[in-house]
Order: structure tokens, then sequence, then C-alpha cells
């Protein structure tokens, strides 16, 4: 009998320690599986109908309704357009779409997210089974008009408010209907793809702000440099040249203005390949970029020690071994950038969420992503880029009654037709917008981009007068 | 408001009244056991040894030596008659109780013991006046009933057994009660909301049903103590609690997305033939096991039955070959899993053998058949039992009969069966492999529980209330994976509930176990709440990614005709025995 006691007692001790480690793992499963098992890809695409039926609203900036839960079901945006034009940032419930609002807010969206204290005052109320409601930055009628301006060719826009960060529209075409995405079913190729933000595009002329900026700041800057361009690059025999006789005597402004492969190709030799790609990182490139909650695909410049590829690189058509890519976005950012002064601002989608008891959360604040350039050297390639749309490459890019600075861009791309490209912005504060086009096979940047960075920054300064 | 806003509002008294209930018993049951360890090594009543030997060691060093249900003689320290002799062995004789006879053996055969001045070889039952030689001691065997009978006087009870004071626990048992019965009104009150308005016919079902179980708990609770002082409400209204809740998610799963164009209740037909039999059952098996020793005399029939059972499901089973088990016999029509019936065979046999300090032949004899329902268990294969019924084993046996070596070697070569199942079953591989990749992909071996783990992660403490989860696309989620289902409507507070319910179950047992008056009783009850506790332990770290996978379900919350059954027929034995008493052969 007093083994039996001595006995039942240690296995009493040993359950009671079992129990207290099933109640201590227990808690801790459900905490780490509350924060960590939201990934996309091992979704319970079954479960998420049911989730998703009393989640919050997106709204945009404008207060048009994005996304709801009605009677059980998520509907999308009421006009198709504007639901094709911001479908693959919204995404949809079935996250058949990465990175997007509905997938990375999806704690915020279903109300995971609050602690018991806020959670017990929603269900005093009687709220607290809705999930919080997000309020974006993106307009659903600009967006709708930039994707109807891309026409159905593949490409992507991006407008931000280069003071703020906030981004107005981001588009990528092609794009579909919800409802398809949520059937996973007639889906035009790449239709999921946000080429916005995870694009990766070579950026084409408009990399010669950056080399110029390069230029600028390096020791080798002559204001009085000038180059006797006819066509034919003055590096070597396989340096960068251009189509056609060429542009006859130009100094950097002139360079800018009429995007000249010869001089930018010498002026970047004459830099240095590590100047070069210390510019072109200060300004972002190798960076991820976090947009809120959701992430940009970093880009990327490598350059291979050899003078012609370098001066390929430097007008922004990497050839050979080098690399050199970014995202629409990053392109936007560099402009706004240049525009504010030399500082980048943080990007953000997201403005605000608001609990169902009407409680406005988390309002987005204005911070500095990085500090790329002084003002003054900024101030002189903003004098320059106005060139370009004054007596330049893309004078189609202007915007009547506002001061507009651009710089167009056109990248060959084996195999198919060039790669059109725009990044543009409105110099006045009053409609601080900057924007980056990409019309893939689109041909000339400034025919074919340009007119639609133009129309795009019109629209906002229209929408903010 | 609608369902769902109101099923939400109101987890919190869901959940409070379920804390409540739980946090009552926890105290109850650990204070009681605590008293229990401290006042009640209980001596048996009416009989005890004298001695005319003054320096023998023992409780209060006194002459007349108490007997315990299993009372052993040597010379070591854990004997509970100490003698202290070079004559007398670490561990000498042992005097035992079984179906209401007294009984003596020797330890060892180097340990001699004589009565009546002849050695005995076998285990002979003592008579009064008795004398007891070990070494160069003697002591008296006293009857007192047979005493006062030669002596023309009737014997009485003059000694209570040390009890935990009434007053106090039924204030708690009552609060428990009261919880309950307003969990169960809440609860079916929502439930008839989740139904369709046209399933009119199931609706009236629903409410004639928990009506009339209401009706059944209430008379079970308080006229069966009336009738089995002893019994031990505890245990009933934690069986009822756990009934409720596995009820309610049950029916809850069916009620939720249904069509109304079919009776909702038409997957749940077995799991209610199962509760109403296994319920009105219950006072039959109570009596049987209180006012009877049928159960001592099952010992043989078992031994035959549990391999039988498995034999027969090895033969004729049928089943998802995709969960790499084939456990379904169909009998009569009925679909039934023998191998859960055997789990309540085998807690019979393992309590026959180990009732008292088991001789080696003896232990052998087991570890055969042990070895035979094991090795058939893994033909079928059942991972789940033989997961459950090992640690089972090992537990009751190193309680009952000390064996610490013997149980390290039990335990080690247990490793290594499981590490040859490792290699040998491919679907035991597999869910090691998916339990292992848990937290970095999603693969066909760890989407149910990583679909489980989402919606236990979604649930939170308090849960979203019941038929606000999502159980779409969780695999198995009325079997095996209902427990996350249960934490992501109820909360983990509900989760951590259930782990300590079960716990309370087994202190209780424990508890039952201290103060039975024969070792048989012990063994049982310590292996009914044993098995239930393991049971709960490896299904839910299963199914929250703590442990492997087994394939054991959650006793009575999971659905299951079979294992239902087999654990209300558990708790009736626990019940029974709990209500036994030491007498009770006699007053039949």
């Amino acid at each position: 009998m007093k083994m039996l006691l001595r006995n039942l007692k240690g296995v009493l001790v040993l359950f009671l320690l079992v129990s207290i480690a099933l109640l201590v793992g227990l808690s801790f499963q459900q905490y780490r599986s509350k924060n960590e098992l939201n990934a996309a890809a091992g979704e319970n695409k079954q479960a998420l109908k049911t989730r998703y039926a009393l989640a919050g609203t997106i709204y945009d900036a404008d207060g048009v309704i994005l996304a709801q839960s009605k009677d059980g079901e998520r509907i999308y945006a009421d006009d198709p357009d504007i639901a094709e034009a911001v479908l693959q940032v919204v995404g949809d419930y079935t996250h058949n779409i990465g990175n997007t609002i509905e997938s990375n807010y999806q704690n915020i969206l279903l109300g995971n997210d609050r602690n018991l204290f806020r959670q017990f005052a929603l269900d005093l109320f009687g709220k607290g089974l809705y999930g919080d409601d997000i309020t974006l930055t993106e307009s659903g009628e600009l967006a709708k008009s930039a994707y109807h301006l891309l026409d159905g060719r593949k490409g992507a826009i991006v407008v931000l408010n280069y003071q703020t960060g906030d981004i107005l529209a981001s588009v990528s075409s092609p794009s579909t209907s919800p409802d398809s995405v949520i059937r996973y079913q007639d889906i035009p190729d790449t239709a999921l793809f946000n080429r916005a933000f995870s694009g990766s595009y070579a950026p084409g002329s408009t990399f010669k702000l950056i080399t110029a900026s390069a230029y600028l700041e390096s020791p080798a800057y002559n204001p009085d440099f000038t180059i006797d361009c006819d066509g034919q690059s003055t590096v070597d025999a396989y340096g960068a040249s251009e189509t056609g006789d060429g542009h006859g005597t130009v100094n950097l402004s002139d360079a800018i203005a009429r995007s000249c492969n010869v001089f930018f190709g010498q002026v970047g030799v004459m830099t240095g390949r590590d100047a070069l790609t210390d510019t072109a990182k200060a300004f972002g490139y190798g960076r991820t970029f976090s947009v809120d909650r959701l992430t940009a695909t970093p880009g990327a410049i490598q350059i291979p020690d050899n003078v012609s590829t370098l001066s390929w690189v430097a007008i922004g058509q990497p050839v050979a071994d080098s690399v050199l890519y970014t995202s629409p976005l990053h392109m936007a950012m560099i402009a706004g950038c240049i525009a504010n002064g030399g500082v980048m601002v943080k990007p953000h989608i997201v403005q605000y969420f608001t609990t169902p008891a009407g409680e406005v959360y988390n309002q987005r604040s204005v911070s500095n992503e990085l500090t790329a350039l002084s003002p003054e050297l900024c101030s002189q390639l903003e004098t320059m880029m106005i060139g370009t749309t004054e007596h330049g490459t893309g004078t189609s890019a202007a915007v009547s009654g506002y001061t507009v600075a651009a710089k167009t861009g056109t990248v060959q791309v084996q195999g198919q037709k060039n790669n059109a490209l725009c990044v543009a912005y409105i110099t006045d504060d009053s409609a601080p917008y900057a924007v980056a086009v990409i019309v893939e096979e689109g041909g000339a940047g400034g025919e074919t981009a340009a007119p639609i960075a133009g129309k795009i920054l019109g629209l906002a300064a229209k929408r903010q007068g | 408001m609608d369902i769902f806003q109101l099923s939400y509002l109101l987890r919190y008294p869901l959940v409070f009244l379920l804390a409540f209930f739980v946090w009552r018993f926890l105290l109850l049951s650990s204070r009681e056991l605590r008293f229990t360890f401290k006042y009640s090594i209980t001596p048996s009543k009416g009989f005890f040894l004298m001695s005319d030997s003054a320096d023998i060691r023992s409780e209060g060093n006194i002459q007349t030596l108490p007997l315990f249900h299993t009372t052993t003689i040597g010379s070591s320290s854990g004997s509970d008659i100490r003698v202290k002799s070079r004559l007398v062995s670490r561990r000498h004789a042992i005097i035992y109780l079984f179906d209401g006879v007294w009984f003596i053996r020797a330890l060892t055969p180097r340990s001699p013991v004589y009565i009546n001045n002849t050695e005995i070889l076998h285990p002979v039952p003592l008579q009064n006046q008795d004398r007891i030689g070990i070494g160069a001691y003697s002591f008296l065997f006293i009857d007192e009933a047979a005493s006062a009978g030669e002596a023309s006087l009737t014997y009485e009870d003059y000694v209570e057994d040390p009890e935990y004071p009434k007053s106090k626990a039924f204030s708690k048992i009552l609060g428990g009660y009261f919880s309950f019965c307003l969990f169960y009104l809440i609860g079916f009150s929502l439930l008839t909301l989740f139904i369709p308005s046209e399933n009119t016919k199931d609706i009236s079902l629903l409410l004639i049903g928990a009506g009339a179980f209401f009706v059944l708990f209430n008379l079970y609770f308080w006229l069966l103590p009336l009738i089995f002082p002893k019994l031990d409400r505890s245990i009933f209204l934690i069986l009822s609690m756990l009934s409720l809740i596995g009820l309610l998610i049950q029916i809850r799963l069916a009620a939720v997305g249904a069509t109304g164009e079919k009776s909702i209740f038409s997957g749940l037909t077995t799991q209610f033939i199962s509760f109403s039999i296994g319920f009105i059952l219950l006072p039959l098996i109570i009596f049987l096991c209180a006012r009877t020793f049928i159960l001592e005399h099952l010992g043989k029939v078992c031994a035959v039955l549990t391999p039988l059972f498995l034999l027969v499901t090895l033969i004729l089973g049928h089943g998802a070959e995709s969960n790499g088990a084939t456990l379904w016999v169909t009998i009569a029509g009925f679909s039934v899993q023998l191998t859960e019936f055997a789990k309540v065979t085998y807690l019979i046999v393992l309590a026959s053998f180990f009732k008292n300090r088991t001789t080696r032949k003896d232990q052998f004899i087991f570890a055969i058949w042990a070895a035979i329902v094991f090795a058939l268990i893994m033909l079928l294969p059942d991972l789940g039992s033989a997961m459950i019924l090992l640690p089972t084993t090992l537990i009751v046996y190193v309680v009952m009969t000390s064996e610490y070596f013997t149980t390290l070697i039990i335990l080690l070569s247990g490793s290594a069966v499981g590490a040859l199942a490792f290699t040998i079953f491919p679907h035991v591989r597999r869910r090691i492999l998916g339990w292992s990749t848990l937290w970095t992909e999603v693969n066909d071996n760890n989407r149910q529980i990583v679909y489980g783990l989402q919606a236990v992660g979604r649930g939170g403490l308090f849960g979203r209330g019941l038929g606000n989860g999502s159980p779409g696309g969780i695999p198995l989620v009325n079997s095996d994976m209902v427990f996350s289902i249960l934490c992501e409507e109820l909360g983990l507070i509900t989760g951590l509930c259930i782990v300590l319910l079960f716990i309370i179950v087994w202190l209780r047992s424990a508890k039952i176990a201290v103060l039975s008056h024969d070792g048989y009783s012990s063994g049982l009850t310590l292996g009914i709440g044993t098995l239930l506790f393991i049971e709960a332990v490896i299904v839910i770290s299963g199914v929250t990614g703590l442990l492997p996978l087994t394939g054991a379900t959650l006793p009575l919350i999971a659905q299951g005709g079979s294992s239902v059954l087999t654990i209300l027929v558990l708790f009736g034995i626990l019940l029974g025995l709990s209500a036994r008493k030491e007498d009770g052969g006699e007053t039949l």
C-alpha cells in the first residue's frame, strides 16, 4: 500500500507535468498559428469563403467600395472596369493572387488582430464579429483611366504623390475580373501578376537620370563638357550607340532632353563603374521596398569590368552579362525622389483602418525612405527634365497649366518589340504627382508612354483640383 | 441581430460557464486527492494482524497491525509491515484481498511463509485466528466478524473511512451542476436556431432529444447517489459535460450550412444511438460493478475476448484504406469498431493480472499475452490504440508492482518498436514527415493539421461563437480534427478546459484507486483514468502539431459510435468502482 501510494504520487507528478506541458504547448501553438500560418500558399481555400463572409470593406481614396462582404458573399467593385484596374492590388478572398490587400491584411479585414479589450468593447456594440475596414490611398477612378490608357497592352502604370508617398494608382495590364480569379478560370496570361510592384524591367533611358546624378556628383563633372554625336560610340567600337545620324553637338542638358545615348555612354565611362553603381544603390536599387504590408520586388544593378558594357548600362540598356532592372513602382519613386529634392518618401497604399464601430486608427504617416541627392543637384536635373517636355523626346507628356519634368525610355528586348517607358512628374507643389509608365512592346517611349504619362498626370492634377 | 451575432455574444457565457465548471472540479479534485493521500491509507475494517513481538515497526508502532487491500511484509522500507530481521527478506510476503477473501503468499521462493506451522507454496485463503509465521516472528490473523460470531455477538463497523468534508464537496459539485445546466440550456437553444427552419421535424427531434437527455441526466444525478451513496458525482458531471460538448459540436457541424433537403441528423444516427445506449446502460453497469464481483470473474473471458476482437477485425475488417487502417467490422448491419471494445476487455485483463504484487511467472504469462495482443494491433495496424494502450499498461504495471527496472526495459523496447513502426509502416513515416515540416510547407501529409491550426489560431481566446467557425476543407473535421474546430468556435480557453477535464478524471480515478479496498479495483480505476487521459493528450497534441498524429479520436467529443459507447462503458465502470463498498459482495 505504501508503495502504491508512492507510485501513484510519482505518476501524479508525471501527469501534472504532461498536462502543464500540453497546456503551454497548446497556447503556444495557438499563438504561433495565429501569426505564422496565414501564408497564402498553404491556406485552406474552402474555409476562406466562410471566413471572409463578415470581413471588412476596402474603400478607395474617394470612398468607392473596392471590396465588401454582403449576405455571406465577398463582392468586388461595382464598376467592372475599376474592379479589373485594381485587381492586383486589392486581390481576391481566395488568395489566388498573393501580395495583395486581401491576403496581407487578412487579419485586419477579418478582425483577428484586435486585443481583448478592443474586441470586448466592439462586442458590447454587437459589432465584434465584423472585420475592420481599410481605406486605400489608391483612387479607383484614376486606376480605371490608367487601365484604359494601357488599352489591353501589357504594361504597368504607377502614380504617386511624391510628398506623402501615397500611391494614387497602381495598374497592371492585362487584368481580369475578380470573379474569374476566384473561379480560377478564363484568366488571361499573366493577369494575376502585379507588374507595377513585381515586374522587373530594364529602365532604359530613364536610367540616364541616375547616370546624370552620378556624373554631377563625380570629380569628372565638367559643366562645359560636350560631345559631337554622330550616332557612333565614342567609347569604343562596341559602346553605346544609336540609330540615325546622331544629335550633333550636345551638352548634358541637351542629352537629357533628346536622350542622347552616345553622350551618356561616354559620361558613364567617365564617371566610372563604382560611382554609377553607388548612385544607383543610393536611389534604392537592390533595396526591397515595402508598401505598408505589401512588398515590391527589388531592383538590381551589376556592371562587369568592361568599358563598352558600362557605357550600355549607363544608358539603361543592360547588355552581355550586366544586370539592370527594377519595378515600375521604383521608377516612379525615383522620379518622385528628384521632384522631392532628393528625398524619397516611403510609399503607402493604405491610408487608415476603421473599426466596425467607426473608430479610425493606424493613420498612415509620412516618413523618409532614403535621401539620394542634394536639393541643388535635383533642381539642376529638374531643369534638364523639363527640357524633355518642352523641346525633347517627351513633349507629349506635358500637362497644360503645369510644368512637367519627364524622361522617356525605349528598351530593346531580345526577341520582341521595344518596351516604351516614361517617368514624369508635375513640379508644382499644388499637384505633387509622379508617374511611371511602361508599355511592353509599345515601341518608342516618347511616342507611346509619354502621352499616357501626360494624360494620367493631367487626370491626377484635375482630381486634386 | 442575426443568429451568428447572437452566437458570437453567447460565446462569453458558454466559455465562462465551462471555465467555472472546470475550476470548481479542479479545486475539489486536487483537494480531495491531497486529503486522501494524507489521511486515507485506508486500513480494511474488521480485519487486522496481531503481533506478539514488540520490535516490529509499523504504522503507529502498535501491537495491532492494520491490513490494506495489498499489504506487504518485509524488511525494506517500502513494506507496509516492516520486520527487521536477518531471517526476513526485503520483500517477504503479501497479504491481499480479492473477491472478498483474504489471501497470503510468499513473494520470493527464498522467503518461506508458515500458516499454523505449515509452509505454504501457493496463495492460501486466511481464516480467523490463523497463525502466520515469518522468520522468527508470528502474527495472528483476526477477522472480527468471525470472532464476534464465535462469541455469539454481532460485529458492527465502528470506524468510518476518513472522508473529505461532504458539505464542502457538495457545494462545489452543486456549482458545477448549475453551470452544466446553464451550458446545456444555452447550447441547445442556440442549436435549434441553427437548423434550417424548413426542417421542422429536425427541430422537434432535437428539442425532444435534448429534453429527454436532460431529464435522464437529472434523474441520474439526484437519484443514483441515493442508491449508491459513495457514487462519485463529479465523474458523472464531467462525463455529462464532455458528452454535451461532443453533441453540441457534432450537431452544429451537421446543422450549419445544411440545405434543408434532408434530415440533418442522418449522419449522426450512430452517434445518437451510442449515447442513448450508453446512458441507459449506465445504471446497470454501475450496479454490476458496485454491487457484484462480476468484473473479477471476467478476467479470463476478457483474456480470450481481446485477441478475438482483434483477430475478427483483422480478418473481416474493412474501411478507408487511406487512413492506413481497416478497423470496421459489419455485424448485423451495424458497422462497429471491435478494436474500441477491445480496450475495455484489455483493461480488465490488465487489472486482473496486476491486482496484487504478481509473481514473476504471472508477469511472464501477461507479457506473452500482451505481446500477442500488440502484435495483432500492429498487424491491423491500429497505431492509435497501440499508442494509448502501451503507456496505460506501463503505468498500471509500475504503480501496481513497483517493478521499476522492468518498466525501464519495457520503455526502451517500446521505443524500439516505435522506431520499427516508423520503418515498416509508410503511413507512419508520412505522418512524422508531415509533422516535421509543419511550419515550413503545406503538403498532403500535414494539410489537416495546418488547416486545423489555422482554425485554432483564428479562434483566439474566446472563439468565434458556435456556428461561426470555418470547418470547410479540414479533412476529417467530424472525428480526428474536431478539437481544432472546437477551439475555433469556443476558443483556446475551451481547449485548455478539455485538457483539464481529462486530468480531473485522472485525479478522481487516482482517489478512487487509493480508497479502493482491493487491488483489482485500484488497478482497474487507475487503468481507466490513465487510458482516458493518455488518449486525450495524444489526440490533442496530435491535432495541434505538438506530436505526430496517430489517428485516435478525442473521447466523447469526436464522432464515432463504437468509441463513444466504449468510453461510456469505461466511465460506467469507473463510477461503479467509486460506489463500491467494502462488503459490496455480501449485500447482494
